[in-house]
């Protein structure tokens, strides 16, 4: 698949126009714009790669069923979102929790690679944060995962979640305390390590 | 803690402030000892999250997502037209069997009665096992286990 270049909100309007009218091929370029954003985030959510994959998909079939009634003026992914978010919710609904942890290391260097008892360190770091964020509300889950871990704007996430950017920052600072509350032990442990 | 120093914590790290509030920030900093504890805890964990990401996905499941999609998406125009015709004929099927058998046959009333009740208790049975299987199917914790 060619990957697409970032797409005009003309371009999108057309597409979402042409969905409208009933043409399912217009919506593979939408798909595949938004497909990575999607994923990520139900990845955040769910914690297992292939449930993000099979949600963030139902999210699509879901948006292609219901883009007759969507306003062709506004941009695609936060109404996307809207729809995803739901999914995301009705999986944790009637899924079981798994013990997947989607976190993986930013890539060290090749000139400092971590000795084995540092991997392990790390792997623990992360189980630790994912269980962290993953015990947060719905809210503070959503925002983190799309600062933290998608790294969007506050403009960004305020266009996505539709509130005011001023809510972003005070919602994100919010998250953010009942994160640092939840990790606390742990990075208070690894200042005293010095790690 | 002045809340509204506190609040802009997160925007002063993720470069989110305006020159204006930044500048008001860092003067605040200067003599706040508390906001100063508090940004340093902020950074430490920030540090640590920036250190791992979202696993990501290989080429060959993108390669296939939109197909995947699409078939999704193709399967569902197919349920719905199915579900819609299988009504139809359901409907009308049960409508002849009704007339045929309670408004134009000459059968006798009892064994109209008991035709009747055997396919109401039909019904009923088919309604049940069908109901109990979707419970199960839903409270089965290794339904997401591929085999």
């Amino acid at each position: 698949m060619t990957k697409l270049a970032a797409m005009g909100p003309e371009e999108e309007r057309a597409l979402i126009l042409k969905c409208q009218d009933g043409d399912p091929d217009a919506f593979g370029p939408l798909v595949q714009l938004y497909m990575r954003r999607a994923a990520a985030f139900a990845l955040g959510w769910t914690g297992s790669a292939d449930d993000a994959l099979d949600v963030s998909q139902e999210a699509f079939v879901r948006a292609y069923r219901a883009i007759a009634r969507m306003d062709p003026n506004r941009p695609f992914y936060p109404w996307f979102h809207a729809i995803l978010r739901n999914c995301c919710r009705n999986y944790l609904r009637r899924a079981k929790v798994r013990g997947e942890v989607p976190l993986e290391d930013v890539a060290p260097r090749a000139s400092d690679l971590p000795s084995p008892a540092e991997l392990l360190e790390r792997e623990d770091l992360r189980a630790a944060v994912w269980e962290a964020i993953r015990r947060l509300s719905e809210q503070d889950r959503e925002i983190l995962i799309l600062r933290e871990f998608q790294y969007l704007t506050y403009a960004e996430i305020a266009s996505v979640l539709d509130i005011p950017k001023g809510t972003v920052m005070s919602r994100l600072h919010n998250a953010r305390c009942r994160l640092r509350d939840r990790l606390a032990p742990m990075l208070g442990q690894r200042r005293d390590t010095g790690t | 803690m002045n809340a509204e120093f506190d609040e802009r914590i997160s925007g002063y790290l993720d470069g989110e402030l305006d020159a204006d509030e930044r500048a008001a920030f860092e003067r605040e900093l200067e003599t706040n000892d508390a906001l100063r504890r508090a940004l340093e805890e902020m950074r430490g964990m920030q540090e640590v999250t920036r250190s791992m990401r979202l696993a990501r996905f290989s080429d060959e499941e993108w390669d296939r997502y939109w197909s995947i999609t699409f078939n999704r998406m193709e399967r569902h125009i197919g349920w719905i037209l199915l579900s819609i015709g299988a009504g139809i004929l359901f409907a009308a099927g049960f409508y002849d069997f009704v007339r045929e058998m309670f408004i134009t046959s000459t059968e006798p009333l009892w064994q109209k009665a008991a035709i009747g009740l055997v396919c109401l208790g039909g019904g009923i049975l088919v309604v049940s096992v069908i109901r109990e299987r979707y419970h199960r199917w839903r409270h089965d914790p290794y339904r997401k286990v591929r085999r």
